[in-house]
């Protein structure tokens, strides 16, 4: 059996770096890319995250999550606080851009995550109010207050739509609990 | 009852994971999670949301010179990581074991660029070798030690020593700070130094008691002009091995200006990204 990435990397194996680079940096690249507008503060973001990638891979347990979504989830902490930091605002105009069909080009960009195809498929799945409240949530980084002025939703809804949305992808992608 | 409560540690774990908490639902938490230990870990939630994050991705590829970057920082970060893991405390001995670790790492960690580049160097190295054999061949001489010689290219980062009194020789903004105990001040538990224009510093500390790097994290937190008090700039998490004295480089995570005051707290394994600062050990007031 071939060894995780993660785990060579936490074992000392100087080619592991390089691999982690070619495999999980499109993917670290583009979540950054969509969360921060700003190509400096994208890049310095990616670099931070590869950090916390490292500092982190002993941690990685392949029993309970693909490694794809594992970085993904080392990646999500740290894009989401620079974006709360930053205070950043977004327009009404923009959320045409915000939310996009699960289902484009899936087939082209899931060959790194067996939990983000299902996801895909499950985000599919909810009510559209709560696929659009985790969209803006997710994707966008926004707090729930924004999404209320964005959709007109009163914030309650809009937590109540994140919650239900939320777990019930959790319980379809049955995903186990691990401590991280 | 309990289910009830259950379903609002839930609804505080989702909340959590999506939009954050604010200091009364961290505080109600807290309180659940004294109820419901085993929700305390679960991260399940987090990885759902990961992997939403990523299911409709269209993958852009890492930028070539962005590569490049991470592959020097990969090299520091392995350096100094080890070193930062291994060190003990008494003064002398310890400053020479990091040394020793550091020159381990070194040859542990030589990060080649990229590997299109080594099959290049290849090519070239037999490019030279045909060079010098026809060079050879013409003047009649045999001197092919050349090619061994340029193969030879020793790599070498400096240690965490090494860095903190390089950065104590050349920094000429150079500040420190006294490490106190917040419980009382009048026990000093080290110091802090930093360059603003560098961005660098390091913490030492003197009888910081050991952690249990399995469960929890040492992190420290810098209040400056830029951040809110109520979101530090996150500086980076430290294990100490032995109580005694250690030499930390921060690793903040955002440009620091005019810090005001330096704190360390304990958390919860991997650090945290805003702290509850429940558990305050250590903090450095900056004297204007």
């Amino acid at each position: 059996l071939t060894k995780a990435i993660l785990q060579r990397i936490a074992e000392g194996d100087k080619a592991a770096v390089q691999d982690c680079l070619t495999t999980y940096g499109g993917l670290v690249w583009s979540l950054a890319r969509r969360m921060l507008p700003n190509i400096n503060e994208a890049e310095d973001a990616v670099q931070e995250i590869f950090i916390d990638i490292w500092k982190n891979a002993e941690r990685f347990d392949e029993k309970q999550a693909s490694e794809a979504t594992f970085v993904a989830m080392i990646s999500r902490r740290r894009l989401i606080d620079r974006v709360r930091k930053s205070q950043r605002q977004v327009s009404a105009a923009s959320l045409d851009d915000i939310l996009v069909e699960p289902s484009v080009n899936l087939h082209q960009h899931m060959q790194i995550g067996v939990e983000a195809r299902q996801a895909a498929k499950e985000l599919s799945n909810l009510r559209p109010e709560q696929r659009q409240v985790l969209q803006l949530s997710i994707y966008q980084g926004l707090s729930h207050q924004e999404i209320s002025s964005l959709t007109g939703m009163p914030v309650g809804t809009v937590k109540t739509h994140a919650r239900r949305g939320l777990l019930q992808i959790r319980e379809n992608l049955g995903l186990k609990e691990v401590s991280a | 009852m309990t289910d009830n409560k259950k379903e609002r540690m839930l609804d505080l774990l989702t909340d959590e994971v999506l939009f954050g908490l604010d200091e009364k639902e961290r505080n109600e938490l807290r309180e659940l999670e004294n109820l419901f230990p085993e929700l305390r870990n679960d991260n399940s939630l987090e990885l759902t949301a990961s992997a939403i994050g990523f299911s409709n991705l269209p993958i852009e590829p890492l930028p070539d010179h962005l590569e490049k970057r991470i592959l020097m920082e990969a090299d520091n970060f392995f350096a100094g990581e080890k070193a930062a893991k291994v060190l003990p405390s008494e003064t002398q001995t310890s400053l020479a074991e990091v040394s020793a670790a550091d020159e381990e790492i070194q040859k542990t960690f030589v990060f080649e660029s990229k590997r299109p580049w080594t099959q290049w160097l290849g090519w070239a190295f037999a490019g030279l070798a045909c060079l010098a054999l026809a060079f050879s061949m013409w003047t009649n001489l045999q001197k092919p030690t050349v090619v061994e010689r340029v193969v030879e290219v020793p790599v070498k980062s400096p240690s965490i020593t090494d860095q903190y009194n390089n950065l104590l020789a050349s920094a000429k903004d150079l500040q420190k700070a006294t490490w106190i105990n917040p419980k009382n001040d009048k026990e000093t538990l080290g110091e802090v130094v930093w360059s603003e224009a560098e961005q660098k510093g390091f913490m030492k500390f003197k009888g910081l008691a050991a952690n249990d790097a399995a469960k929890e994290d040492y992190q420290l937190w810098i209040f400056d002009e830029t951040q809110d008090e109520k979101t530090p700039i996150d500086g980076g998490i430290f294990d100490v091995a032995n109580n005694g004295e250690v030499l930390i480089p921060i690793d903040a995570r955002l440009k620091f200006k005019n810090p005001k005051l330096f704190a360390v707290t304990k958390e919860k394994e991997g650090g945290v990204v805003v702290s509850d600062r429940q558990r305050l050990v250590a903090i450095a007031k900056v004297s204007v």
